[in-house]
């Protein structure tokens, strides 16, 4: 019952969301007036009607890509971070690279990624990732250097070796500080995506929103956009799903 | 036991100019513990105290000096040795099982050998029922006592504590002292406690360092037989000790 509960409570907080978003849209689109932008309805009618036929196909391929980027630039990103934010030898080398390259706006370079590696998924996800490995790299070499050193030292003095240390005393410091910087990863990723399928492509919700908005059919378009929304809600329950399971002891 | 012989401990500056060769921690630090003895070690906050503790533990090297635990150089890696500290040392995403096995763990011991191990520990410090627990469900005390069961899970010989007791109220902190005497005498430990409270000082310690301000050095071994008998906090004697130890870390008059 304990496990059902907070489940029920989210999903009646999303409805709730919902039901303030749809309100506000509906009177928007009905002080506008214009068929660019349709009313929630019938948003919701086309979405129904199309879903099956072509939206979950689409949906389908964004996801793969959102989550492909994600899982990949967070393997490699966390166990860079925990160890920069540790081994100050390599963070005082590696720290100005990062510097240097994160204000950089990467999408900037999109038709070398193309080039480079055609224009298959690989490349759009390949930039997606490269995105947010910054963010993720970022947050979690940060949270790293701030593990307090008597927790070290109280994991030396039970003789540990490095690598358990990083087990038991760092990586689950971190861990809350790394889920947030997903959640803010998972937003950008989503952004990026709609960038990247809007070129050369003829899959995906991005790809799908452009190509409805070039046709003019803006209760199509609505339905992308519903469509990106549910793939980023989905995404967000996964990590707080993570969140309550293996970061019990912060809600305490 | 313990002997520390000449120890001196200078912390290297990060930006090393040619004015500044590092702060002096330690110098010229003395002490002899015979086993089974209890040793309190006194001084001004700043003196020191703590890194000599770490000394002893293995954790840093000291500068120049000669400290050997059982005719061995202390190793952070022997078992024979425990440290407690004064936060930090439990982890709050881990239960109290798991904090009070995590030595064990680390060691690589199996979880039934591990269950073996702790839950009687558990039992006998009356933490049983909060096995299941996280460390910020528990009172200040019991999470002092499970860092006790976590160091008494390797039968240590050698415990070392880094003001324990420190962030206790004083009825709390009364009891938990009761509670080491006890387990001293029961695991037949030899104890190193690091303090700044003069009673707590003289009430634990049969022998009782008082260290300088820094760069710290013993200036003074008190002898306190009387240490841990009961109503020794209420004997004159235990009056006459801490007046002692105002006047030698200069409080009061």
């Amino acid at each position: 019952m304990s496990r059902k509960n907070p489940l029920l409570k989210k999903s009646v907080d999303v409805f709730i969301a919902t039901t303030v978003i749809m309100a506000f849209w509906y009177f928007l689109a009905i002080y506008v007036k214009n068929n660019m932008l349709p009313t929630p309805w019938a948003a919701m009618r086309e979405f129904m009607s199309i879903f099956r036929s072509t939206i979950l196909q689409h949906f389908y391929i964004s996801g793969l890509r959102v989550v492909v980027s994600l899982l990949a630039s967070t393997v490699i990103a966390v166990p860079l971070g925990l160890f920069l934010g540790r081994e100050d030898k390599y963070d005082r080398y590696v720290s100005p690279v990062i510097y240097l390259l994160y204000p950089i706006p990467k999408i900037v370079f999109l038709p070398i990624v193309f080039l480079l590696f055609g224009l298959g998924n690989f490349p759009k996800i390949f930039m997606i990732g490269l995105i947010v490995f910054f963010q993720i790299l970022v947050t979690t070499r940060d949270a790293s250097k701030g593990v307090p050193v008597q927790n070290i030292y109280s994991m030396l003095s039970l003789g540990a070796s490095r690598f358990q240390i990083y087990r038991h005393a760092v990586w689950p410091a971190c861990l809350p500080k790394i889920l947030t910087s997903l959640r803010i990863s998972l937003g950008t990723a989503i952004a990026v995506l709609f960038f990247v399928e809007s070129f050369a492509t003829s899959e995906g919700l991005g790809y799908f929103i452009m190509d409805s908005w070039s046709t003019a059919s803006y209760s199509q378009m609505f339905a992308g956009i519903m469509g990106m929304s549910f793939l980023g809600l989905i995404l967000y329950i996964v990590l707080d799903i993570i969140e309550s399971r293996w970061c019990k002891w912060q809600y305490l | 036991m313990i002997f520390v012989e000449d120890l001196a401990l200078t912390y290297e500056q990060q930006n090393n100019n040619i004015y500044d060769n590092g702060v002096k921690a330690l110098a010229n630090v003395n002490l002899k513990a015979r086993r089974g003895e209890r040793v309190s070690i006194i001084g001004p906050s700043g003196c020191g105290k703590s890194s000599l503790l770490f000394i002893l533990a293995g954790l840093i090297r000291p500068s120049s000096g000669n400290v050997l635990i059982d005719s061995c150089e202390p190793d952070s890696r022997r078992t024979d040795t425990a440290l407690i500290l004064q936060d930090y040392g439990l982890f709050p995403w881990k239960t109290v099982v798991e904090n009070a096995s995590l030595g064990l763990e680390i060691r690589g011991l199996g979880k039934r050998e591990q269950s073996d191990i702790v839950i009687p520990i558990l039992e006998k410090l009356g933490l049983s029922e909060f096995s299941t627990a996280y460390p910020a469900q528990l009172s200040g005390g019991q999470r002092q006592r499970v860092a006790i069961a976590r160091s008494l899970a390797f039968k240590p010989s050698l415990l070392l504590m880094d003001e324990p007791l420190s962030s206790l109220d004083a009825l709390t902190r009364e009891t938990l002292q009761q509670f080491i005497l006890e387990i001293w005498r029961e695991h037949n430990l030899t104890l190193v406690l690091v303090t700044h409270s003069i009673e707590e000082a003289v009430f634990l310690g049969s022998t009782i360092a008082v260290m300088s301000e820094r760069p710290g050095t013993i200036i003074e071994t008190i002898v306190n037989p009387l240490a841990g008998t009961p109503g020794y906090r209420q004997r004159p004697e235990f009056h006459k000790v801490c007046s002692r130890l105002r006047s030698l870390l200069g409080v009061g008059n």
